[in-house]
């Protein structure tokens, strides 16, 4: 059975390879327009593979080098807060990230969070979804071989050994499943957003006549909670919230 | 020898024309003095002098031929240089040019119209100050010399509350300004007049438009003769001159500085003139924490003073001190010139040989009006590693460790390796395919589970199972002689049924048929905890068949014993060993 199903992926790794062709090129000309200084045609390259439909986090780190390379610093925040979905632990992603942040306007504190949150989400991100995906289906099977031996095993403490066993490796298996799946959302869902606009102003309301409450600048990250006909409820990472046009933001 | 006339001459005017020496003379040559009418000379006349400043005593003779002479034709004369024997060397006068001009009466002249004159008062053409500027359009930063003089005409008793200009938005130095005034002739405008130089100074403009200089002010005190008409007769006979204090300045100047063109290369800082450069060190091979100093040179003319120090670019691992500036440069004439040296003191901190930089220094060029980049020979300072680095373990004060230091910071370089691509979107947590592994597996552990149960039923009594393998394999090892007991074959029988017991515990103990012999194949069942009996059985059946095959033939019943029993031992031998 798993025989089968590993040569079907391999039969599409090798589809997806041969699909991929004209990105290969794309790519290797990107890399070298990049060495010598060339930022914009290196970013033209890399975004023909993105328009191909391809992602990787490589790419999207890629082109956030090339944003930042000419100065946009709103499209390279975009580009590698995308990378960081696909790799949140990746280390250059994380360093570029907080050095193009720097050349953000906006400066925001974002508050202590509760330890055990903060832990949970470095777990979850440690690996990418479908890695947990594979290790939940693991897990899976190792919980229902250890429970044929606790139904079936010979002695009475080998049996006892065996459900204890069966039982931490099927928690083990919801957790991977849980965080797979939260990782999963947070990829798909697209909560969070850049702000494009040199300034935008967020106001109380969704409505032009709404109060101002602040001024953001561009390349500033932000959550949104709601969509009401073209306005989004937002929230900064310091929990301020506010209205501002969908328009004037970009979805990571 | 120094000649002594006045450059500028009024035609018909006689004056005084001096040949000195200053040393005992004779055997004057005269120049020829053509073009001039001499009226006198030349007079000899010898001048000796005696001083004794702080107890040293100097002596000066000075030999003197006078002339007294007239022009009568304008125009420029030479006079040519006129030579004496000094201690029987020959000494020449430099040539003088002299102007002659066809000027009004003589300034010192003793009429009466002229009293009358001077009597109306003091007239703009009589006493003026002038301050001459030798450019009035420039670039910014290009040496400009000003020049203030007094242009007299009447005898002047003394000068003061002298108010010199100011030059607002330019760098000025003086270059001259005479303790004693000494008036010379001028040529202005076809008039004579004694003029004086106040002070010279070299302007270096700072900022761009028109900038206006101030005027300079100063008040003199003239001799002029009484303006009294009615006098008496006694007044005839005594000059009644009085002073008059007369305040004059020199009209305002305006200079147009402009702006440099665009274009200017990196390394230019404002250097405006002409120059060249030069660096050198003062020692190009040595240790590691010694000293050396890069000496940079800028000689040339023009805004010298104003010079910034180049930029040097030095590696990382040097320690770069503050640079040291020595400005040789002095305003001569017209301009500045002169050198401008900057001394970089530098440590270098490790070893190794090191090319620095070529130092680059660019000016704007006044005659070529173009801007021009002067760079020097690249500079190589071999650093040895120094006396303090013996390879010895144990006292090696020299070798300290040092952090290493970020000198800059840029992001990460791009990925080069083609990463695998993924069709956007697709993953295979919460697929299709995820689901239906998921559903496999517990497929699977059902299955699996199914299957353990049954057999686990069927396997309930495990004795049974043995007992009932055993039998097979006894049942498949007598079969033959099954069948031979079945035809009542006597003597293949038996000789089958003692060939089964033999390879089945040949095959058992794994012994070669040349080995299958009663004793070992005791020993070797009884180290595998086969009981007494199960033994001793066996070997009877061995015995008992061997007996039966040279026996006269036995009934059917005694054949069928025999096959229950070897049935029964390999069935028990089975579940033992």
């Amino acid at each position: 059975m798993k025989r089968y199903i590993s040569l079907i992926f391999c039969l599409l790794a090798v589809f997806g390879w041969l699909k991929a062709q004209p990105a290969d090129v794309a790519w290797s000309e990107a890399g070298e327009a990049y060495a010598q200084a060339r930022y914009q045609e290196a970013l033209d390259a890399y975004t023909s593979i993105y328009n191909q439909g391809f992602e990787s986090a490589a790419l999207y780190y890629n082109i956030g080098n090339c944003a930042f390379k000419l100065g946009q610093y709103a499209q390279a925040v975009l580009w590698l807060e995308r990378a960081r979905l696909l790799e949140p632990k990746n280390p250059d992603i994380l360093y570029n990230l907080e050095l193009v942040n720097r050349f953000c306007l906006d400066k925001i504190e974002s508050p202590p969070e509760f330890f055990l949150h903060t832990w949970l989400r470095g777990v979850r991100d440690e690996y990418s979804p479908d890695q947990w995906a594979w290790s939940a289906l693991l897990f899976l099977t190792g919980s229902a071989a250890l429970l044929l031996v606790f139904f079936f095993g010979r002695s009475r403490g080998l049996r006892r050994r065996a459900f204890y066993g069966a039982l931490f490796v099927f928690i083990l298996c919801i957790s991977a499943f849980s965080f797979g799946w939260s990782q999963k959302v947070n990829l798909l869902h697209k909560d969070y957003a850049v702000v494009f606009a040199p300034v935008a102003s967020v106001k109380s309301a969704p409505d032009q006549q709404g109060k101002d409450l602040f001024i953001i600048h561009e390349g500033t990250k932000l959550r949104i909670l709601d969509e009401v006909s073209g306005w989004g409820r937002i929230e900064l990472a310091d929990r301020r919230q506010g209205w501002m046009e969908l328009k004037l933001l970009e979805r990571i | 020898m120094t000649v002594e006339v006045p450059r500028v001459v009024t035609v018909g005017t006689p004056f005084r024309l001096v040949f000195t020496v200053n040393a005992t003379a004779s055997n004057f040559t005269p120049p020829s003095l053509e073009g001039f009418v001499v009226l006198a000379g030349p007079t000899p006349s010898t001048s000796q002098g005696m001083s004794i400043i702080n107890g040293q005593r100097t002596s000066s003779v000075s030999t003197g031929f006078t002339y007294v002479v007239e022009v009568r034709q304008e125009g420029k004369i030479t006079i040519g240089s006129g030579s004496v024997v000094v201690d029987g060397r020959t000494v020449q006068s430099e040539p003088v040019i002299i102007e002659a001009i066809r000027g009004d009466a003589p300034p010192q002249g003793n009429n009466r119209n002229e009293g009358a004159r001077a009597s109306e008062g003091l007239s703009e053409q009589d006493l003026f100050l002038r301050l001459e500027l030798s450019k009035t359009n420039v670039v910014k930063g290009e040496p400009i010399t000003a020049t203030l003089k007094l242009y007299s005409r009447v005898s002047i008793e003394a000068i003061n509350d002298v108010r010199f200009p100011t030059f607002n938005g330019f760098w000025s130095q003086e270059t001259e300004a005479p303790t004693d005034i000494g008036f010379t002739e001028e040529n202005v405008g076809g008039r004579i007049y004694q003029v004086a130089l106040l002070r010279r100074y070299v302007l270096l403009p700072q900022q761009i438009g028109a900038l206006n200089i101030e005027p300079a002010e100063l008040v003199c005190v003239v001799r002029v003769r009484g303006g009294n008409q009615g006098r008496s007769l006694f007044d005839m006979f005594f000059d009644d001159f009085q002073s008059v204090r007369r305040r004059i300045s020199a009209p305002a100047q305006t200079v147009h500085v402009r702006p440099l063109p665009d274009g200017a290369p990196a390394s230019f800082t404002g250097a405006v003139g002409s120059y060249s450069l030069s660096v050198a060190a003062d020692r190009d091979s040595l240790n590691a924490h010694d000293a050396v100093s890069i000496m940079v040179r800028i000689s040339g003319e023009g805004n010298i003073n104003m010079i910034e120090a180049p930029k040097l670019n030095f590696p990382i691992n040097f320690e770069v001190y503050d640079t040291r500036t020595t400005d040789n440069s002095r305003s001569r004439g017209n301009t500045i010139s002169g050198t401008k040296q900057f001394e970089y003191p530098v440590i270098p901190r490790s070893a190794g040989t090191f090319t620095l930089d070529p130092v680059e220094f660019s000016y704007w060029d006044i005659t070529q009006r173009s801007y021009v980049t002067l760079r020097s020979q690249p500079l190589t300072l071999r650093v040895g590693r120094g006396l303090g680095s013996s390879p010895s373990v144990g006292f090696d004060p020299g070798i300290s460790q040092v952090a290493v230091r970020t000198l800059g910071q840029d992001i990460r370089y791009i990925r080069t390796a083609m990463p695998v691509l993924t069709p956007v979107g697709r993953l295979f947590m919460g697929s299709v395919w995820f689901w239906t592994l998921a559903g496999a597996i517990a497929l699977g552990f059902t299955g699996a589970y199914q299957l353990l149960l049954r057999r686990r039923v069927r396997n309930k009594d495990l004795v049974l199972v043995k007992s009932r393998k055993a039998n097979k394999q006894a049942k498949m090892r007598l079969k033959t002689a099954g069948a031979l007991l079945k035809q009542e074959h006597h003597t293949g029988f038996y000789q089958e049924v003692h060939r089964a017991l033999w390879g089945y515990v040949g095959d058992k103990l794994g012994l070669p048929p040349a080995d299958h012999a009663k004793g070992p194949v005791c020993v070797l069942l009884e180290e595998r905890k086969a009981p007494q009996e199960s033994v001793q059985e066996f070997l009877d059946l061995i015995e008992s068949c061997e007996f039966a095959r040279y026996a006269p033939a036995s009934g059917v019943g005694e054949m069928d014993k025999i096959y229950k029993r070897a049935l029964l031992s390999i069935s028990n031998l089975e579940q033992i060993i």
